[in-house]
């Protein structure tokens, strides 16, 4: 557990804009996520959930506007203060559960062997730890996927960007995720997340990213 | 430090394990070797003196093997997009991998070059100046097939591509390497100096390799 | 036939294999003293090749089990393929890195041999190169072993493979010799001479039948190697369905070397 006080952390973007091959995916998009706070992007398929989550990780660079992540830090750009889950599975088949979570903490969110075990005990992957990826179900993969969450620190990357979490995911394993998701607002960190399924969130605010474009395309 | 070493470790890991092709390129090179005396025949004269030709065509080739999955395996299943929020900066990703892969491509065919050689008939110089050229020459090859293996991560069949793209760019690190080879078994120029100049066509290519390849990948979103 | 589908239930070969295994391995030692003792002390040196002719010894020997070993794979295969049978596969599979072994070896044993007789460790030879074609079939088919993961679908890409490789071996075959002799008009050096002295032919003979033996061991060995290795995978899904189905259950697998 982190004895620190949560971070006072907050998500900005001002007039966010995306092109992708020669289609404005959205343009115009400012909203503001706050500590503790949960964003569901919805909309139609094609609408730019993904590319948005890709903007928020620093992964794709918008067409116009800006994205912040504060307080800053300068230390940190916007790709390391937050984790993605994007919708595939970032599993090396001949490596086990253990040792894929423990390269991923070595390269990228540090951390020791207590955070590890917790994080597989937080998805139940605890009796899968010595299993290679290659035999696992799409929806023990998905899990494994998103023990990542819980491997980074909540100080340094206190954005969770999650693209359809709950793909593949049955009905214990989603809990689990909502425990995991509630655990990190309780502690200041703040969630976005692109998802066709309903999320039995508490206070979820709902951004439509089709109602917003169908807005702004009438006169 | 650490993050690098870990993901070398992990590179490692997959190449030597089930799936992994570590052990294809020296497979690859000793085909190479094989096939090219009954192209033009079993003189041994003729084989001695063209062997460094042989070898060095047959690692150049051999270097493109893996070359296609250097990037493209992280990048289909999102671990890119994972080592890109790492603190390391990007062109110490692509050094780590690279690493790894000169680890598992060229170290294994200038350790294997002088067992080659026999085959070729080469004289002990000649083995040992294959061997030592090859220890210093690989390394260039796989930064610049980086360069091909990166700009080609998210592209499907990149792999012939990077064939194209690289095979020009290697023709320097060819004509020093084999020139090195030749001149440790006699010829008008001392060793050193195209070994020399081998060295440093290896140490710019790692910088220009190294960046290029990074900044391909950055683009590659 | 039903002792042969017997002895396929990989069970029943375990407890087989298991009993035989010291028998064999040690009737392979007595003989390889025995044949040793006569390659190396009784039999007279060649009056042509000297010493060096004691390196027939291993070198012939090594030379015959990689082209049997290759015959096994190839009879393997079509059980593989025609019969489906699992253990089919394990031999197969057991027997690749052991008929490259020997062919490695008759390759090694070849070029000492040749070094004080043509000079040189290397001479493209019909005969040694098209050992070193057979090594580069083995080590094709060892390539895609090692590259599918999943047992079946390995043994029967692999088990294609090999009969195509089984089918072009005679192909190859004739066109290295013809290669060879448009090349090569005179032969340098033939490795089998037309007689061979009855003081050469004993331990010859008692040597193949040791490594024979001894091949039949590592053989046996390696095929209860890949059916435990088999065995260790299924239990490794099994376990992953059965965590599935009973999540905080205690750990089912045992601790693997990763730890």
């Amino acid at each position: 557990m982190h004895a620190d006080p949560p971070t006072p952390c907050q998500l900005i973007t001002v007039d966010l804009s995306c092109r992708r091959n020669e289609r404005t995916l959205f343009a115009g998009l400012s909203f503001r996520v706050g500590a503790g706070e949960a964003l569901a992007l919805t909309g139609p398929n094609g609408v730019g959930k993904t590319s948005l989550l890709r903007i928020l990780a620093g992964l794709l660079r918008p067409e116009s506007g800006t994205v912040a992540i504060g307080p800053p830090d300068a230390d940190l750009d916007l790709g390391h203060r937050s984790v993605l889950v994007s919708s595939r599975d970032p599993l090396k088949g001949a490596l086990s559960v253990r040792e894929l979570l423990t390269g991923w903490q070595a390269i990228v969110f540090g951390g020791g062997e207590e955070i590890l075990d917790a994080a597989l005990q937080a998805f139940d992957l605890m009796p899968l730890a010595n299993v290679p990826c290659a035999y696992l179900s799409s929806g023990q993969r998905r899990r494994v996927s998103l023990a990542r969450l819980l491997l980074a620190s909540p100080q340094r990357c206190p954005v969770w960007l999650l693209d359809e979490p709950t793909n593949a995911l049955d009905s214990g394993a989603r809990k689990k995720l909502a425990a995991a998701v509630a655990l990190h607002r309780a502690r200041g960190g703040l969630v976005i997340a692109a998802t066709h399924d309903p999320l039995d969130w508490p206070d979820l605010a709902t951004l439509d990213l089709g109602a917003h474009n169908a807005a702004r395309a009438r006169p | 430090m650490s993050a690098f070493l870990a993901l070398v470790k992990r590179d490692l890991a997959l190449a030597l394990r089930i799936g992994g092709g570590a052990s294809f390129a020296l497979v690859f090179f000793l085909m190479i070797v094989t096939l090219t005396p009954f192209a033009i025949g079993p003189d041994l004269n003729l084989l001695a003196r063209i062997a460094p030709a042989i070898l060095w065509i047959g690692a150049v080739l051999a270097t493109l093997i893996g070359l296609d999955r250097l990037f493209q395996a992280d990048a289909e299943d999102g671990t890119l997009d994972l080592i890109k929020a790492s603190a390391l900066p990007l062109e110490a990703v692509v050094l780590a991998k690279c690493l790894a892969h000169w680890l598992t491509t060229g170290l294994p065919l200038a350790l294997a070059a002088p067992l080659f050689g026999l085959l070729l008939a080469m004289e002990p110089a000649g083995m040992a100046a294959a061997s030592a050229s090859l220890l210093v020459g690989t390394p260039a090859l796989t930064f610049i097939g980086a360069v091909g293996a990166a700009l080609t991560a998210g592209i499907r069949r990149g792999g012939v591509l990077i064939a194209i793209m690289a095979l020009p760019l290697m023709i320097p690190v060819l004509i020093f390497g084999v020139a090195a080879c030749n001149a440790a078994v006699g010829g008008t120029i001392a060793f050193a100096t195209p070994f020399a100049i081998l060295c440093a066509l290896t140490l710019i290519f790692a910088v220009v390799g190294v960046i290029g390849a990074a900044a391909g990948l950055r683009q590659s979103d | 036939m039903t002792f042969i589908n017997q002895l396929a239930n990989p069970t029943r070969f375990m407890a087989l294999s298991g009993s035989l295994l010291p028998w064999i391995a040690g009737l392979s030692g007595i003989l390889f003293i025995v044949g040793f003792y006569g390659a190396f002390f009784s039999a007279p040196a060649d009056y042509q090749q000297g010493e060096t002719i004691r390196i027939m010894y291993i070198h012939v020997p090594a030379a015959w089990l990689a082209m049997f070993f290759y015959s096994l794979m190839t009879a393997s295969a079509i059980g593989a393929l025609v019969w489906r049978h699992p253990l089919a596969e394990v031999a197969q599979k057991a027997a690749a890195p052991i008929g490259a072994a020997f062919a490695l070896i008759c390759l090694l044993t070849g070029a000492l041999w040749g070094r004080p007789m043509w000079g040189t460790y290397w001479v493209w030879d019909a005969r040694l190169t098209s050992m070193l074609v057979l090594l580069l079939i083995y080590l094709a088919i060892m390539a895609l072993w090692r590259t599918i993961d999943e047992p079946t679908q390995a043994g029967r890409a692999v088990s294609i493979l090999t009969l195509v490789g089984f089918v072009n071996i005679p192909i190859i075959k004739f066109s290295v010799d013809w290669w060879n002799t448009l090349h090569q008009p005179a032969s340098v050096f033939r490795m089998d001479g037309p007689t061979i002295h009855p003081s050469m032919l004993w331990p010859l003979l008692v040597c193949a039948v040791a490594f024979s033996l001894f091949a039949v061991a590592l053989h046996l060995v390696a095929m209860r190697t890949e059916i435990m290795r088999r065995r260790i995978r299924t239990l490794t899904i099994l376990a992953a369905d059965r965590a599935e189905q009973q999540p905080n259950g205690g750990s089912l697998i045992a601790r693997g070397p990763a730890e």
